[in-house]
């Protein structure tokens, strides 16, 4: 489905004029209020899913002391192997430093096969390895990527159409509890239970064989 | 009930007859809201399937799905095992070498695929991977595209049983925009196209949280919560006494 097909489903759900989201004449929201809303609930849905993984290896030198830069698109990982240059993997779990400090207090100056990756307790977009490598090796990520900003300008959606409709209400759920003569927080509760019931159904598709 | 090729022009025809009055919706509005119905429907029990063919590729474990399929089910090898489902977490926990090993590797090793797991939705990956390249070897069996309506003639296979659930759901959606008692009238049409899809997927009756979505969490009125009594409730029990 293209942009201005969702846009225009969701102007039909508020008495907006369907034009595929070009115009909002009844001034309670913005064309770049909705579009912004559009693109927060396409990623939040894909971070909090992982439905859509982006493979990448990235090379890791020992020098770096097992400080990975992540692609500037990342929102998430999905899973983490090392992989030495031996061509031997090891899966990496997600580990803290409370963790690392306690498991292996020598992992920021001993080097080792990694085991863990921390991802949240450096910079943005970069992640260390516990312990740090004690060789070059190759980081294999499946990692949830940020899509290409939708603008309304007739491109395809990178979601599948069948979890759109979740997409659609969460939109809805913020515009309806926009202050102001639309504000109707009943609707907008029920649009808000709609996505979070596709996240759900998203997590069971992903899960429920296991 | 018999399987109908039912046309999207019969579809609005029979959902303008489920109202009583002036219909409140637009043609376009009627078909986007039974387009809606059907990729619902479709999420939810995953309605039209299709199988496709993949080759294997050395050593490779995992595997991106085309975009015909939403997401995968099923994989089994074309000489006719089926592959068991698990997760990425298991092979992880359980077997940490498992990316690595192939048909050949020996040892606890199977000679030939006998687990996969989905990584996302449109990506898998199998144990243990082909030593070599095989070439349509791998059948995968998942969701197909929820067909899109767009003109009066088109047409979708539906079970008659589907019909009228599908088109309350339809109702439900195009009234959202009246909001008020007229969509609450609506509410439980919405939860009875999940009821319905609960009972045809076993996954979602087996998620408790989904069966609250869908109502069919009654542990509540089994066990239903009561107060210490109060000065009402003597009073109510006098004079039921004095009667």
């Amino acid at each position: 489905m293209i942009d201005q097909a969702l846009l225009t489903e969701i102007q039909y759900a508020v008495l907006e004029p369907p034009d595929g989201g070009q115009t909002w004449p009844s001034e309670i929201w913005t064309r770049a209020e909705v579009l912004g809303s559009l693109n927060t609930h396409l990623w939040a849905w894909l971070r909090d899913t992982h439905a859509i993984i982006t493979r990448t290896e990235l090379a890791i030198l020992a020098a770096d002391l097992g400080i990975v830069a992540l692609p500037a698109d990342w929102l998430a990982t999905g899973s983490a192997v090392w992989r030495t240059a031996a061509g031997v993997r090891t899966p990496l779990g997600p580990v803290d430093r409370f963790e690392g400090d306690l498991a292996l207090p020598t992992w920021e100056t001993v080097p080792g096969t990694p085991l863990g990756i921390d991802e949240f307790e450096d910079d943005t977009l970069t992640l260390k390895l516990v312990p740090i490598p004690d060789a070059d090796g190759t980081l294999e990520l499946l990692y949830v990527a940020r899509t290409a900003e939708v603008f309304g300008a007739g491109i395809t959606l990178p979601v599948p159409e069948e979890f759109l409709s979740g997409i659609k209400y969460g939109v809805l759920g913020g515009m309806l509890r926009t202050v102001g003569r639309m504000v109707d927080p009943g609707r907008a509760a029920y649009c808000e239970q709609r996505y979070d019931l596709t996240v759900l159904l998203t997590k069971i598709l992903l899960g429920g064989w296991a | 009930m018999a399987y109908t090729a039912i046309s999207l022009a019969q579809l609005k025809v029979d959902m303008t007859a489920r109202w009583d009055e002036a219909v409140f919706w637009t043609d376009e509005e009627a078909r986007l809201a039974i387009n809606e119905g059907l990729r619902d429907w479709n999420l939810l029990v995953g309605r039209w399937s299709r199988r496709i063919i993949l080759s294997t590729g050395a050593g490779t474990v995992e595997y991106a799905l085309p975009s015909t399929l939403i997401y995968g089910t099923r994989l089994a090898m074309a000489a006719g095992l089926p592959l068991h489902p698990t997760s990425i977490l298991e092979l992880d926990l359980g077997r940490p070498t498992w990316r690595s090993e192939t048909t050949t590797s020996g040892g606890a090793v199977p000679t030939i695929p006998t687990l996969w797991a989905p990584i996302s939705l449109q990506r898998i990956a199998i144990w243990p991977a082909t030593v070599g390249a095989g070439v349509n070897n791998l059948l995968v069996d998942g969701v197909a595209a929820t067909p899109v309506l767009v003109e009066n003639g088109d047409t979708v296979d539906l079970g008659e049983e589907l019909h009228d659930p599908l088109l309350d759901y339809a109702l439900h959606v195009a009234a959202f925009k009246e909001g008020g008692a007229r969509w609450a009238a609506t509410l439980p049409y919405f939860q009875t196209f999940l009821q319905l899809a609960a009972e045809e997927n076993a996954l979602l009756k087996a998620s408790k949280a989904f069966r609250r979505f869908a109502g069919l969490d009654r542990r509540r009125d089994l066990q239903p919560s009561k107060a210490p009594p109060t000065l009402i409730d003597g009073i109510a029990q006098g004079l039921k006494e004095g009667s």
